[in-house]
């Protein structure tokens, strides 16, 4: 294998690896504030490559723009899939209703989401597959590496996106709010808080995540209605092995399972999941709550 | 005079077991009241009823002359009742100054809420040392403490506290309480719910007690400090 190779792979692997940092990003946010494993997630993912091959390719915004408007725009679908449906599941629960029936309730209802999404796209956009063509199809050269500069950008915006959320979570009030939510959602009602809207916020936050997701890796990967479905799979696992409840956690998982997926496609070809779910169960078994996980603790 | 809190015949029910049935109270200003009785008897779901954290199916709430029955408890709170439950429920993975900060939400001007950590501080030295650190990692008294002074900066008229007692050396009990009647000298009325019924007794100007969600005895402290009754249940004889 040549440095050159390696390097590549490396690339890759941390392109692919930020682009599951984010969506994972997006779940725990979602998961720690409002209790929902949301499988839909990874059809929000789907929904944000649809907007940049709307707004990108065929209206021919900015890409900057583009991408952001992407996940405005899912944080808007996420706010409003949260107020027209786990809301009103949220208000059937009763003080009898026990936690692990709560999230089974919301993970049903995010997976009867999850095919409404999907089925609903494939009949807007149909079967075929959309390209993206992507706005850097510059090659830097360093070395003897080429390297993509479409993937230094995705490294660069996820990065972006962690600084801006550790800003938000550490240096606002807001932030402040939503940790404390996630740690005793009453204690925050009791100071005074209308934890109604702070948690349709923490879902349009998550929501808005995964559309950055799906449309910054847009013009890498090709865009059909299914690619949520492997992406959530995916990011669940990188949820379990980082641990719930940990940033930092999230993003060496979604950095490992990168690394496991990139290097596993150029060594094993098709079975490089497999190799992906034996490494999990392998780092499972022997930290059951995730590498920095509050269960680890 | 109309009193701070009027609540008349609360009935409150868990699933389909009833836990309170017909309960009556009020807090006149600038008193401590205590509720006391056995474990399961109430006192806690009395309280949360109060602050809209748990619904009614029937009775009343009035709070200065303003309905609170049916409010959400956000509001409720800032009406300017403060509740601090049971197992100080300090948020413990932020810092002791972040729980600060969170109970000021509710106000801006800087100046005094500066003020008002201060005094805070002052009083609680222990937390002005520790600010940076997690809340977590306080000792239960000074967790206490935190929650006092977080219940404090909401800026309330009232303040409900559900056992603070709770888990407490001896020593700290004792501070606890002392802490109780300084904040309720600086003109706050008190709902002070207790396990530890010699020492809210020994607080409170009036007292309820109640037993399997009925209140079975009203009456100012030192006349239930003599009740046989009370005696034999609370009092160990």
């Amino acid at each position: 294998m040549t440095p050159g190779l390696l390097a590549q792979l490396f690339l890759n692997a941390l392109s692919l690896g930020s682009v599951y940092v984010l969506m994972v990003l997006g779940l725990d946010i979602i998961i720690r504030g409002t209790k929902i494993l949301n499988f839909a997630h990874g059809q929000f993912y789907m929904l944000g490559a649809y907007m940049l091959f709307l707004l990108f390719q065929i209206m021919h915004l900015d890409f900057a723009l583009s991408l952001v408007l992407a996940g405005l725009i899912l944080g808007l679908v996420g706010a409003i899939c949260y107020m027209s449906i786990f809301h009103v599941v949220r208000q059937r629960f009763t003080v009898t209703t026990t936690f692990s029936y709560r999230l089974l309730l919301s993970a049903m209802a995010s997976v009867g989401l999850m095919m409404i999404l999907q089925q609903g796209t494939l009949l807007l956009f149909g079967t075929e597959e959309r390209g993206v063509k992507t706005p850097f199809p510059q090659m830097i050269d360093i070395l003897d590496v080429r390297i993509s500069l479409m993937r230094v950008i995705v490294i660069l915006a996820a990065i972006v996106i962690c600084l801006l959320l550790y800003f938000l979570m550490y240096k606002t009030t807001l932030g402040k709010i939503l940790r404390a939510i996630s740690y005793d959602p009453e204690a925050v009602t009791l100071a005074g808080i209308n934890t109604r809207w702070i948690l349709v916020f923490c879902f349009a936050l998550g929501s808005a995540l995964a559309g950055f997701a799906g449309g910054i890796i847009a013009p890498l990967f090709s865009v059909t209605p299914d690619m949520g479905t492997d992406v959530i799979f995916l990011s669940l696992l990188v949820l379990l092995v980082g641990g719930i409840g940990s940033y930092k956690g999230t993003i060496l998982g979604g950095l490992l399972v990168g690394l496991a997926l990139s290097f596993g496609f150029q060594f094993l070809g098709g079975i490089a999941e497999l190799f992906v779910f034996l490494l999990v169960i392998a780092i499972l078994s022997f930290r059951p709550g995730g590498l920095l996980g509050e269960a680890a603790d | 005079m109309t009193p701070l809190l009027e609540v008349r015949n609360l009935t409150v029910y868990y699933g389909k077991t009833k836990v309170l049935t017909d309960v009556s109270l009020h807090v006149d200003e600038k008193e401590i009241v205590t509720i006391i009785g056995a474990n399961g008897a109430g006192k806690t779901t009395t309280l949360r009823a109060i602050s809209g954290l748990k619904s009614l199916s029937s009775g009343e709430a009035y709070f200065r002359n303003n309905k609170i029955t049916g409010l959400p408890a956000y509001k409720i709170v800032r009406l300017g009742i403060s509740h601090v439950p049971e197992g100080r429920k300090i948020l413990a993975p932020l810092s002791v100054m972040e729980n600060l900060e969170l109970g000021a939400y509710l106000w801006k001007d800087k100046k005094e809420i500066a003020g008002q950590l201060d005094a805070i501080f002052e009083h609680f030295p222990i937390l002005k040392e520790r600010r940076n650190q997690t809340a977590g990692s306080l000792s239960g008294g000074e967790q206490q403490m935190l929650a006092i002074g977080r219940a404090l900066l909401n800026r309330p008229k009232l303040i409900m506290m559900d056992e603070p007692s709770m888990g407490l050396s001896p020593i700290m009990v004792g501070e606890v309480g002392r802490t109780i009647k300084e904040i309720n000298r600086g003109g706050i009325s008190i709902i002070l719910v207790e396990q530890n019924a010699r020492m809210a007794l020994n607080l409170a100007d009036r007292a309820y007690v109640l037993e399997t969600g009925k209140c079975v005895l009203e009456g100012t402290a030192s006349e239930l400090h003599e009740d046989e009754r009370v005696k034999n249940a609370y009092l160990g004889g």
